[in-house]
């Protein structure tokens, strides 16, 4: 049986057809890549079409002397957006970068007094600070940022708190839990040493804070959600568990926010790159037993010393083997290319990712390799069940090319069928949907209700003995033709 | 011992029936013809022995083995080619039989040249296949169906398509392992005198029936002597010889299948009757000629 698998391994490495597929892969990703690399300026243009933008405005009332209230408003809010903006791109300031959030949350309010007394002819600002007394604070403040100091930013918003816990609502039934949340939010930033307006971490939190009291709702009316609310509650509570998990273990940390996250890049070849495994899987199962027939060379095999269910198995065999390598190839290129593109915008990686899990009712830390290989397992049994189904068809057929439309059918047929779950509640039973596990594995709620683990498993192993036993029966009657 | 046996096959394709009772055996060391038409069912009774289709009714034994049965002890010593080589056309020569004797395990790299020296194919054994000619593809293909070290060989039309120099090269090779390597070789083709020069058996089939199965001896001592007498005339030669079976190609020859005693009275009869008898020699009767004859004169082309 080895040796038959091993004759099937040598044959389709050295189909054109498959070196065709390894050449090809690699090209898309690559030009993919450049394309990305070459072409995305998207950034830039945003930018410089702001303050362009801020410019037109500020050109089409620099002249006049007949402005109305509103125009003047207007003409003033134009101004000082151009000044944050122009600042930024003189200093080269990143995106989401602290000083970018520095400029546009501290120094909003001396560039406005600056032109409030420019469009107003005013001689001084509410504060009696002259334009040049607002200049010379303006260029202080561009020293500060240059050596910003984001906890002294910290320091002042929870100094500010107590007067915030004057202005809640003490009647709100929830006010306690919230304001308890929002001192602990606060307390971790200035740990953590998590600025305001940071980066992605305080924005976080930021979320955190306002998701609070949907959450503590949800929880009070756990038992009556209804159906169509239940993805809603489902993503709130998934996030607002993971966050407490995050604060608790402190894995919310100035680097922890810099996107993107390398557990979910690696295995993003297994399922946003998934395609081109698809692509690969049904190429190689449609034909590894129809191109045989197709070229008379099945007469070769079935004189051998072997039944015909060792050959089909091994020819079954082979092609989830295939399955495996195009697997890890599309992986290894997927994150090679993905390191490069993001390396190119300036940033680093995490290595370890946390979710809500809700089978086992706690958050799951994840690093990446047991997030890879459970996202290998889950899409694996996806792309067995595929392959043997193309199989099982092209024994039927024992025609390449019918076998590969098919597959092809049935994997666009599905995303079609997935329009009428609503009217047919039996589509999720169907072997497209219960190989598609990794809901499971990760204890996410199913897509569909219906879609239980043991409803998985069983019609699983249920689809499995069929494909491959009908396979079975169908190849043992098969007369070989006379050419 | 009958190394093949083919106890009454029959098969059917829808309503059709292609093979009727189908029955012969072929023993050690001989080379069987198996002959007829076009249309005739060689091919699907070589592929009923190799189970390559079902069986409707009859059985199959080879060396001892029960096919249907037993497949994996009955095919184990078996080589064939059916209708045309199967090779992988993208893979070498050498890999194509690297592939082969991996399945059947213990072929060590020296046999397998030798094998290569023997079908003569050392120089081109690293090309492409699909870089063959066809001759050369049949020749690999014979290699391939002798990996194994059979001791049975089903070869299907192996000539076919086959330039004058191919055919030459192919029934070498398959005379040469005849003798070499002592199998029982089962060999169809649709043309008698491409074969017999070299076959032992001879198993006549005509629309899926055996209509004729016998050595090749027998057919050929249904040599009856025929002699071919030149003369100045024919005209009245038939109605002079009436009670005898005679055959006139033109106005100067007839030919008489007579016993050579006879010779001496029709030479009377003919110089009586006023004809000049110029010349008269015997004529062999071709293998065809002999089958026709057997079958009662039904043409097998
Ligand atoms: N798959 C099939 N369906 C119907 N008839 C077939 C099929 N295969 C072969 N035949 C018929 O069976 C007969 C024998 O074919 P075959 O064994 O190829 O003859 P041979 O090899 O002697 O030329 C032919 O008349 C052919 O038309
Ligand atoms: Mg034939």
């Amino acid at each position: 049986m080895s040796k038959l698998v091993y004759n099937e391994l040598y044959k389709l490495f050295h189909k054109r057809s498959t070196k065709l597929y390894f050449v090809l892969v690699f090209l898309l990703l690559t030009l993919s890549l450049v394309i990305v690399l070459k072409f995305d300026n998207s950034e830039e243009i945003e930018s410089n079409y702001d303050i362009n933008y801020q410019q037109s405005i500020i050109d089409s009332y620099k002249d006049r002397n007949d402005l109305n209230d509103d125009e003047k408003s207007d003409y003033l809010g134009a101004l000082v957006e151009h000044d944050k903006l122009s600042l930024i791109k003189e200093k080269g300031i990143k995106r989401n970068s602290p000083e970018e959030a520095y400029v546009k949350d501290n120094m909003s309010q001396l560039f406005y007094s600056k032109n409030f007394i420019i469009v107003y002819g005013y001689t001084t600002d509410v504060n009696n600070r002259t334009l040049d007394d607002i200049n010379a604070e303006i260029d202080k403040e561009i020293k500060k940022l240059e050596e910003l100091d984001p906890i002294a930013v910290i320091k002042d918003e929870l100094s500010t708190l107590n007067k915030e816990i004057v202005c809640l609502d003490i009647k709100s039934e929830f006010c306690d839990k919230y304001f308890d949340i929002y001192k602990k939010v606060l307390e971790y930033r200035i740990e953590m040493n998590i600025p305001k307006s940071y980066n992605a971490a305080s924005m976080e939190l930021e979320r955190y804070l306002t998701e609070y009291p949907s959450y503590l709702q949800y929880e009070k009316d756990k038992g009556r959600i209804k159906e169509e609310e239940k993805d809603t509650y489902n993503e709130i509570i998934s996030f607002n568990k993971t966050m407490e998990y995050k604060i608790e273990h402190k894995l919310l940390t100035q680097s922890s926010v810099v996107q993107p996250n390398m557990v979910e890049i690696v295995s993003s070849g297994l399922t946003d790159m998934s395609i081109f495994i698809v692509i690969g899987l049904i190429m190689i199962g449609a034909s590894v037993l129809s191109e045989e027939f197709e070229k008379g060379t099945v007469k070769l095999l079935l004189v051998k010393p072997f039944t015909r269910n060792k050959i089909l198995i091994s020819k079954i065999i082979a092609s989830i083997i295939m399955i495996v390598i195009f697997c890890l190839y599309v992986t290894v290129l997927n994150t090679v290319s993905s390191i490069i593109y993001n390396n190119y915008l300036g940033m680093s990686f995490i290595y370890s990712l946390c979710e809500y899990n809700f089978s086992l009712h706690k958050v799951v830390e994840y690093n990446i390799f047991n997030y890879y290989i459970l996202t290998f397992i889950s899409q694996m049994i996806y792309f067995i069940m595929l392959d043997l189904i193309v199989i099982c068809f092209s024994t039927l057929t024992t025609s390449t090319a019918i076998s590969i439309s098919f597959g092809f059918g049935l994997f666009i047929g599905t995303g079609i069928l997935t329009e009428f779950v609503q009217k047919f509640k039996w589509i999720p039973l169907l072997p497209m949907y219960t190989s598609d596990m990794i809901n499971v594995f990760f204890g996410q709620p199913p897509t569909y209700k219906i879609l239980t683990l043991p409803v998985h498993v069983f019609f699983n192993i249920f689809y499995v003995i069929l494909f491959i036993g009908l396979a079975m029966f169908i190849f043992k009657k098969k007369d070989i033709k006379n050419q | 011992m009958s190394i093949v046996k083919v106890e009454s096959i029959n098969k059917s394709f829808g309503k059709k029936k292609i093979l009727h009772d189908v029955s012969f055996e072929i023993n050690e060391g001989e080379i069987l013809g198996f002959i007829g038409p076009n249309g005739a069912g060689k091919t699907t009774t070589i592929k009923l022995m190799l189970g390559l289709q079902s069986i409707d009714s009859g059985e199959v034994y080879i060396n001892g083995y029960n096919l249907r049965k037993d497949f994996e002890k009955a095919i184990e010593k078996v080589g064939a080619i059916i209708e045309s080589p199967d090779v992988y056309m993208y893979l070498s020569g050498r890999e194509n039989l690297k592939l082969i004797a991996n399945l059947y395990g213990g072929i060590s790299k020296e046999e397998l040249d030798e094998l290569i020296k023997t079908v003569g194919l050392e120089k081109r054994i690293d090309d492409k296949v699909s870089k063959y000619s066809l001759g050369m593809r049949q020749r690999l293909g014979i290699a391939a169906s002798i990996i194994n070290k059979p001791n049975v060989l089903f070869l299907d039309e192996p000539t076919n398509g086959l330039d004058p120099q191919g055919i030459i090269e192919v029934r070498d090779l398959i005379v040469k392992l005849a003798k070499e390597r002592k199998m029982a070789i089962l060999i169809s083709s649709h043309n008698l005198s491409e074969l017999d020069s070299f076959i032992t058996d001879a198993c006549i089939i005509q629309n899926g029936k055996v209509v004729t199965n016998c050595p090749i001896k027998k057919l050929k001592s249904l040599d009856v002597p025929k002699y071919r007498f030149k003369v100045n005339k024919v005209k009245g030669i038939k109605t002079l010889f009436a009670n005898k079976k005679i055959e006139v190609p033109d106005d100067e020859t007839f030919e008489l299948e007579i016993d050579k005693k006879e010779i001496n009275s029709i030479l009377k009869k003919l110089i009586s009757n006023d004809y000049e008898v110029y010349s008269l020699f015997k004529v062999s009767m071709s293998l065809e000629e002999a089958f026709l004859k057997e079958t009662g004169g039904n043409s097998i082309e």
